[in-house]
């Protein structure tokens, strides 16, 4: 993509300018000028273009926002697209004629950019290329993640390391038992819970014995009870008979007594009661008749000095009434008074009142309008009735004229508009073609989409490994099966893996014998040679010089000089035997000696051995491993003649049948749309050829034959709204003139004026009935009909206080009346005092009286409730005298005296039987017997002293047997307890559900640490994998740019080690010397940062697509050599894609120019382009 | 007449994948499956039922202590203080405990004989009862087509626990089929085994209570028993009595719209809220999914950790202690286009083309010396049972993918993506 033209129509400063950039080569554009001419904003104005004017710009101050506007045409080789952006947050994509359109119209040309990547990579200024260089820093030296920058690889470091350590938060291999990890510890407590549930369980055995040990227990206690109950029972009766024996006794000597007393005659239990009751009787009443007696007497004297009541008593209903009714009395007199002067007052309104309608009639004529006010309601209505025609009568006269002057309005608006046809079919033509969507940026969007899948494919399949063929060979070419490349691969990976572990075994081996070799050469100062083998050789040689002194010098079958000879040795035969035997026992001798590190020399000696033969055996596996690895590999490039090149390993080639059907996905898609396209294209011209048929129809005299479907259906439908909107209007003037009635307006008033007429007929009768001049109107008619009504209501409360005043004089000539005849007949002298005082000293009279004969029948009463008590006491004393005689007839004596010795005696006798009594049911009720006898033959068997020990014996073995009853029933409830115990137990289970518990904890974590081990595994390869791909071109080529940029005083980048083992950059001096990064000048730096970034540029431009680069004064720091030397590489840059060079060096500008640029002038003054 | 009939008691088998966090209401989990079966016992008692049915798997396989015989022993004692008969039949479970036949229950639980079908009968209630106990834990054959004939004039009813054909995916024990047991005349099949209630029939009535206590995840909401009344002119009628301790509920969070991650916890809490109110005052063991294409994917996805800590958060707050989280399980969908990943010319791409691989072929990443190290620490039992956690196909294929989601999302957060 290139820019052809950037219009600047409101944007920062610039108004109305535009900068033309026709296509050259190289595409190479230096634009000069001041600081402040507008360089900065015309970098900005570009990335707003591409990607949309930020919501805080400085480059709104020459215009509202509203109002900023930038444009551009850009091009990409085969097609061309104007546009303008304005602010805002969306839609501000317009196409030329200010009509908005979709931010998807600029993706074909803008591809993978987006504004983030545009600015760090293509729309550089010094500080942004500095930026980018600290972060190399920042990274620590990861290459990679510099380099990569714009990828997010630095970010992905620092994920990756989050992964990492977010998993081993939540597991380690390696970690103790006390770890706090989670599932570390999860996996401990439930090893810890599993073994509490084994420990904790309960066993069928123990069960059983605690089962057998209670029903033992049981059984004790069950013994012991029942014998503790039968001594319990036998103590019980022993004490019971030792408790009778008193009371026996006691009951002896009663029987005694008794028979003694057997003479004395037997009285009521109560005698001495009685004859006491009697005898106090007696004097009580005798005293009571004495007292009642003189209280009557004094009565009767009292009653002779009270007042008569006379002729009082036959008018005291009368005086009590009259005494009640004169505080009315009074208060009547009063209100008579009160009353009169109110019915004036009432006269004396109504007057006023009538003379202010009537002023020369008598208000006696009110009475002959009393018929004419009856219909006062029919008056007032007709009032209200001729105010309502009035106002009815005058809208009607309104209402008419309006609706004229309506009429003719519209009459003129109507022939203004001409007859239009019915636009149905062509809207339904139209929504019919909409239906399609936007076909031209839809059948743009699927061509576009073709040409960049086919590109891509085409692209990915030239930069496919191990294949030159063409697109099609690729599609036809037959490969292996997925399932037969991971055979290999894993069969691939167990021979790679089985060489590694033998080589490393063969490694170990080789080690371990040097290992045992330095010990051996450890050992060698003590036991020298006095190894087992030297010592064999040594006996091996001593033994065969034997053999051939005694061949040569006893068996005679050898001649000495053959001996010597076949000895070998120069010394003389014996001599050397000698010596060997010597030498012999000494080594023998040595190794006794040192026996212990002989003992280790020999082991090693026979290790080392031992591990010559595996390293043989290794050596030979291997051997046979490469033979199979060969076999291995010449099947698997079997499986891939048809490539035509060898195949790289399974693994490889199993990421390249991937990429082969990446590549074969992106044809069929290509494919796929471009029959959509076909379809989509062959439906749009149908529908324009429709639309254009519906517009002759409709009245469209314009010819659009060769007009696209969008421009049709823009025309149609305006056109198509023209006339509804015309239509519509008509119909709307036929409607509104329908409505308008101007007869019915002329009648409504007609009408009004009729009523107006009759109303006046019937009103000029009422009128004159009311005695008012004909002249009057409704307003004054309804005026005296109020005054009228006024007056009226005056002369009702007049009357009502005449009537009143009347029955308060009747009541009061009546009330004098009763008093005048009561005063008559009781005291004559009290007819010359006022009514009310006389009924006052009457009624004072007549309560004096009252009270008198009350207290005389208070005291008659009295009198004879005493006669009647008189009369009770004689009884009372009558029948006490009976009572004596007959208590002295019993016990057969003469007087008081004799009476009062029996009475004695016989209580005496009474009293011992009692005793008697009381004491004999005593026993029976104790015993539970029927009689007394048998609680007598009972205890005839024993005496007294014997009874009492045998109870003391019987207690303390019941003591005894009692202390065994509850030890035994304490063990039996200890027990019980247990086994109860037993039967709730629930640890076992318990622990059960806590080792699900822990299952339960650690499941979840393990999913997690799962989820952040896959995720880290995958990133980890994944940035492996990218930067294998990537960084190495890229960093090669930044590589000769550095060189080229630093005139080759550094000769190119290399990557080294920091000294935490991380991959840092490093520059390569002219001297081979290497320096890092931070150890460069400013200068050099900024060299490296740009020979990075356009390294980076020119793998976006080759692998993805031409981009417009714009560079913004980013040689501040170079010499003009340096500055010469970057200017030349940009110019070759500007081979492939185009470059904008902005700076206000004017000798920069003629460096640039020299390198093959065009210069373009800011101007200062203006901001015009020169 | 009135009966009880309850299956599948599984006494003292742990309830899995309840983690305890702070906060988690402990003490009311503890012994669930005792409190469910005293729910019975107690209905048994406050209905005045005649006698209780136990349809099979009284106990579970994997208990190795006298504890739960002990504790069944204690409550048969109290339905016989009751005065209410216990008829039992051991299922497969039963079987294969060797501890509990060493152990005799009081005189009013009649245990069926394994060697052949036993009838009970009872001439007061007019009732006969036949049954037959698993000998060994595995009966492939049709125990029910041997069962007696029903007594004339007898409410007849068979206790059986099998896998009725085509009902479940329950291990395939005593299978038998619907039509044999409508053939046999009687009024009422007890059935055991199958974990979740079913009314199969109701002429006769052939009935799995299912279990009275959920014990996994998978086993969700009310678990019961079932009151079967019958009147004098013998009439069935059943009635569920709720039995669960702790009921297991699975509540889906439908993420859609949600712009961020607090949206998404607003929902939780309005789902917790309506849910603690049909809890009855129980604890409830709370599976929650979250679902939907959502704008909070990437933030919900880049620390499962923390959605579960919030979720629990939640429940704690508007849970007044009753909610247990169980598992939070983040299943949005992004709104990320994988296939345009798969052609991007950078890293992630090849995280995109890494992972589609691995799709391919998931049991690979085993051979990764990190995963494999974990492997072998891992006991065998963090792969068995309801949650069971295998290192197979399915759970790697899981995890790939949620891998890349939790990748995409971190991506995303960094905006590298």
């Amino acid at each position: 993509m290139r820019i052809d033209r950037i219009d600047l129509i409101r944007f920062g400063h610039f108004v109305n300018n535009g900068i033309d950039l026709p296509a050259k080569k190289p595409d190479y554009y230096l634009i000069y000028g001041d600081n402040e001419v507008g360089k900065s904003t015309l970098l900005r104005g570009i990335s707003a273009l591409f990607f949309g004017v930020p919501n805080r710009t400085p480059d709104v101050h020459s215009c509202k926002a509203s109002e900023l506007r930038l444009g551009a045409t850009i091009s990409d080789g085969e097609r061309s697209f104007s546009f303008r952006r304005r602010k805002g947050t969306s839609g501000t994509l317009l196409n030329v004629n200010e009509g908005q359109i979709q931010e998807a119209a600029l993706s074909p040309f803008l591809r993978e950019l987006d504004r983030e990547r545009f600015e760090q990579f293509f729309g550089l200024n010094h500080e942004r290329l500095r930026e980018g260089g600290e972060e190399l820093l920042r990274g620590k030296g990861d290459i990679g993640s510099a380099l990569f920058q714009a990828a997010g690889l630095l970010d992905l470091r620092n994920l990756l390391d989050e992964l990492n350590a977010e998993a081993g938060e939540l597991f380690s291999a390696t970690s103790r038992a006390n770890s706090t990890k989670p599932i570390n510890c999860g996996l401990q407590e439930y090893k810890q819970a599993k073994s509490e549930v084994v420990r904790l369980a309960i066993s069928g055995k123990a069960v059983k014995d605690k089962q057998a040990e209670l029903e033992t227990a049981k059984e004790n206690v069950d013994k012991l009870k029942a014998e503790s109950q039968s001594r319990q029972q036998e103590l019980v009766r022993l004490r019971r008979i030792a408790s009778n024996k008193p009371d026996l006794a006691r009951l002896e000597e009663l029987r005694t007594e008794l028979s003694a007393l057997e003479l004395v005659p037997a009285l009521p239990a109560d005698s001495r009661k009685q004859r006491d009751e009697a005898a106090a009787a007696l004097a009580a009443a005798t005293s009571q008749i004495e007292t009642l007696t003189a209280d009557i007497v004094q009565r009767k004297e009292r009653i002779k000095n009270l007042p008569a009541s006379s002729s009082f008593k036959t008018h005291e209903k009368e005086v009590e009434e009259l005494n009640t009714e004169t505080s009315a009395y009074t208060h009547s007199v009063a209100d008579r008074v009160k009353r009169t002067g109110e019915q004036n007052e009432a006269i004396q309104r109504a007057e006023a009142d009538w003379k202010g309608i009537w002023p020369h009639r008598p208000i006696s004529d009110a009475e002959t309008l009393r018929t004419v006010y009856s219909r006062k309601a029919e008056v007032l209505a007709m009032i209200t009735e001729h105010a309502r025609l009035s106002t009815a009568a005058a809208a009607a006269e309104e209402q008419l004229r309006s609706a004229t002057e309506e009429r003719e309005r519209l009459q003129e608006e109507l022939a203004g508009h001409p007859v239009r046809p019915d636009p149905a079919n062509l809207i339904a033509t139209i929504e019919q073609a909409k239906s399609l969507g936007d076909t031209g940026h839809a059948m743009a969007k699927l061509k576009s989409d073709v040409e960049r899948l086919t590109a891509d494919a085409t692209r990915d399949q030239r930069t496919l490994r191990c294949w030159s063929g063409t697109l099609q060979e690729l599609e036809t070419l037959r490969t292996p099966l997925l399932t037969t490349i991971d055979q290999y691969a894993r069969d691939w990976d167990a021979a790679a893996s089985s060489r590694r572990d033998l080589k490393a075994r063969l490694s170990s081996v080789a080690e371990m014998i040097s290992a045992k070799h330095r010990d051996l050469h450890r050992l060698a100062a003590q036991v020298g040679k006095a190894g087992e083998n030297e010592l064999t050789e040594i006996r091996a040689r001593r033994d065969q010089l034997w053999q051939l002194i005694r061949a040569s010098a006893f068996e005679k079958s050898l001649s000495p000089e053959d001996a010597q000879k076949q000895s070998g040795s120069s010394e003389q035969l014996p001599g050397a035997f000698t010596e060997h035997l010597r030498r012999a026992d000494q080594t023998a001798d040595l190794r006794f000696a040192n026996a212990k590190e002989v003992a280790i020399h020999d082991q090693l000696v026979k290790e080392i051995d031992s591990a010559r033969l595996e390293q043989q055996r290794i050596e030979r596996e291997l051997e046979r491993m490469e033979s199979e690895d060969d076999g291995l590999r010449q099947r698997w490039a079997g499986e891939w003649h048809a490539l035509g090149s060898a195949p790289l390993s399974p693994s490889e080639m199993k990421e390249w049948m991937q990429a082969r059907k990446a590549i074969l996905d992106r044809l069929q898609q290509a494919r796929e749309k471009e029959n959509d396209h076909h379809l989509l294209q062959e439906r749009a011209s149908n529908a324009a050829a429709q639309i254009s048929a519906r517009l002759t129809e409709c009245g469209s005299e314009t010819k659009r034959e060769n007009e696209s479907l969008s421009v049709l259906l823009r025309v149609a439908d305006g056109f198509a709204k023209e006339i509804a909107e015309q239509r519509r209007a008509v119909n709307d003037i036929h409607r509104r003139l329908q409505s308008l009635s101007l007869e019915k307006c002329q009648q409504r008033l007609d009408e009004c004026r009729a009523r107006l007429l009759d109303w006046s007929r019937k009103w000029s009768p009422l009128v004159t009935a009311l005695l008012l001049p004909e002249a009057s109107t409704p307003d004054q008619v309804a005026e005296a009909v109020a005054l009228l009504e006024k007056v009226y209501g005056n002369l009702q409360i007049a009357n009502d206080k005449q009537y009143r005043v009347r029955r308060i004089g009747e009541n009061i000539e009546l009330f004098e009346k009763r008093v005048s005849q009561v005063v008559s007949a009781i005291d004559a002298s009290l007819s010359a005092m006022p009514p009310g005082m006389a009924v006052k000293e009457l009624h004072s009279r007549l309560v004096e009286i009252g009270k008198a004969d009350t207290e005389r029948a208070t005291l008659e009463a009295q009198n004879a409730r005493d006669e009647t008590s008189i009369a009770n006491c004689r009884s009372r004393l009558q029948t006490a005298s009976g009572v004596l005689s007959r208590l002295r007839e019993l016990a057969n004596c003469e007087d008081d005296q004799q009476l009062e010795a029996a009475i004695t005696s016989a209580e005496a006798k009474s009293e011992k039987q009692e005793e008697y009594d009381r004491i004999a049911l005593g026993l029976i009720q104790r015993n539970a017997v029927p009689e007394v006898k048998q609680v007598e033959e009972e205890a005839s068997g024993y005496e007294l002293d014997l009874l009492n020990s045998e109870v003391v014996a019987s207690e303390e073995r019941l003591k005894t047997l009692q202390d065994e009853f509850f030890n035994a029933g304490s063990r039996h409830r200890e027990l019980t307890t247990e086994f109860e115990r037993l039967q709730a137990s629930d640890e076992s289970t318990f622990q059960a559900q806590k080792v699900e518990d822990a299952l339960a904890r650690v499941r979840p974590a393990v999913g997690q640490y799962l989820r952040l081990r896959l995720a880290s595994e995958v990133l980890q390869r994944a940035i492996e994998s990218y930067r294998d791909k990537h960084q190495g071109p890229v960093l090669k080529r930044a590589s000769e740019l550095f060189s080229i940029l630093t005139l080759g005083d550094h000769c190119g980048l290399t990557t080294g080690f920091s000294d935490d083992d991380k991959p840092v950059m490093v520059a390569i001096r002219k001297n081979r010397e290497q320096v890092t990064v931070d150890g460069l000048s400013d200068g050099t730096r900024d060299q490296l940062y740009l020979a990075l970034r356009l390294a980076a540029i020119e793998h976006h431009v080759k692998t993805v697509a031409p981009c417009p680069v714009i560079f913004d004064d980013i040689l501040i720091n170079s010499d003009d050599s340096r500055a010469s030397a970057a200017l030349q590489v940009i110019s070759e840059l500007a081979k492939r894609t185009q470059v904008l060079f902005f700076t206000h060096h004017r000798r920069l500008a003629e460096l640039g120019m020299k390198a093959g640029a065009q210069i373009i002038e800011l101007d200062s003054a203006t901001a015009a382009i020169a | 007449m009135k009966f009880i009939h309850c299956a599948d008691i599984h006494l003292d088998t742990p309830l899995q994948g309840l983690a305890q966090y702070p906060g988690a209401p402990v003490t009311e989990i503890r012994n669930a499956t005792r409190r469910a079966f005293e729910r019975v016992l107690d209905a048994a008692v406050s209905e005045r039922a005649d006698f209780l049915v136990v349809a099979g798997d009284l106990y579970d396989t994997g208990l190795k202590s006298f504890e739960s015989a002990l504790f069944f022993n204690k409550q048969m004692a109290r339905l016989k203080d009751a005065g209410i008969d216990v008829y039992l039949v051991y299922g497969n479970h039963d079987a294969a405990s060797k501890l509990i036949k060493q152990l005799r229950p009081p005189g009013n639980v009649h245990i069926f004989r394994s060697s052949e079908p036993q009838t009970f009968s009872n001439d007061e209630l007019r009732v006969a009862i036949h049954g037959q106990s698993f000998a060994t834990p595995e009966i492939v054959e049709d125990l029910a087509a041997k069962y007696p004939p029903p007594i004339s004039g007898f409410f007849n009813i068979g206790v059986l626990h099998t896998n009725l054909t085509g009902v479940s995916e329950h291990a395939n024990y005593a299978p038998c089929s619907l039509e044999t047991l409508k053939n046999k005349g009687y009024q009422y099949w007890a059935l055991g085994h199958v974990h979740k209630r079913q009314i199969l029939c109701t002429d006769p009535y052939i009935v799995y209570p299912g279990n009275i206590q959920g014990r996994h995840g998978k086993e969700q909401g009310e678990k019961t028993c079932e009151l079967v009344t019958v009147d004098d002119a013998g009439t069935v009628s059943v009635k569920t009595i709720a039995t669960s301790v702790v009921p297991w509920v699975e509540a889906e969070i439908d993420a859609s719209g949600c712009q961020t991650a607090d949206d998404v916890y607003e929902r939780i809490r309005t789902t917790l809220g309506g849910l603690l109110s049909e809890g009855k005052e129980r604890v409830i063991a709370l599976r929650l999914r979250i679902l939907g294409t959502t704008d909070a994917h990437t933030e919900l996805n880049r620390d499962p950790e923390q959605v579960r800590n919030e979720a629990i958060s939640i429940a704690n707050e508007c849970g007044n202690g009753l909610l247990w989280v169980e598992r939070v399980q983040v299943a949005t969908l992004p709104s990320i286009d994988r296939q345009a990943l798969l052609k991007r010319d950078d890293p992630i791409g090849e995280v995109a083309r890494i992972v589609a691989g691995l799709r391919h072929d998931p049991t690979s990443v085993t051979a990764w010396d990190t995963i494999a190290e974990l492997q072998k620490k891992l006991p065998s039992e963090i792969g068995e049972g309801a949650d069971a956690l295998k290192l197979d196909v399915a759970t790697l294929s899981t995890a790939v993918e949620e891998a890349e989601g939790l990748l995409l999302a971190r991506l995303s957060a960094s905006e590298a993506l």
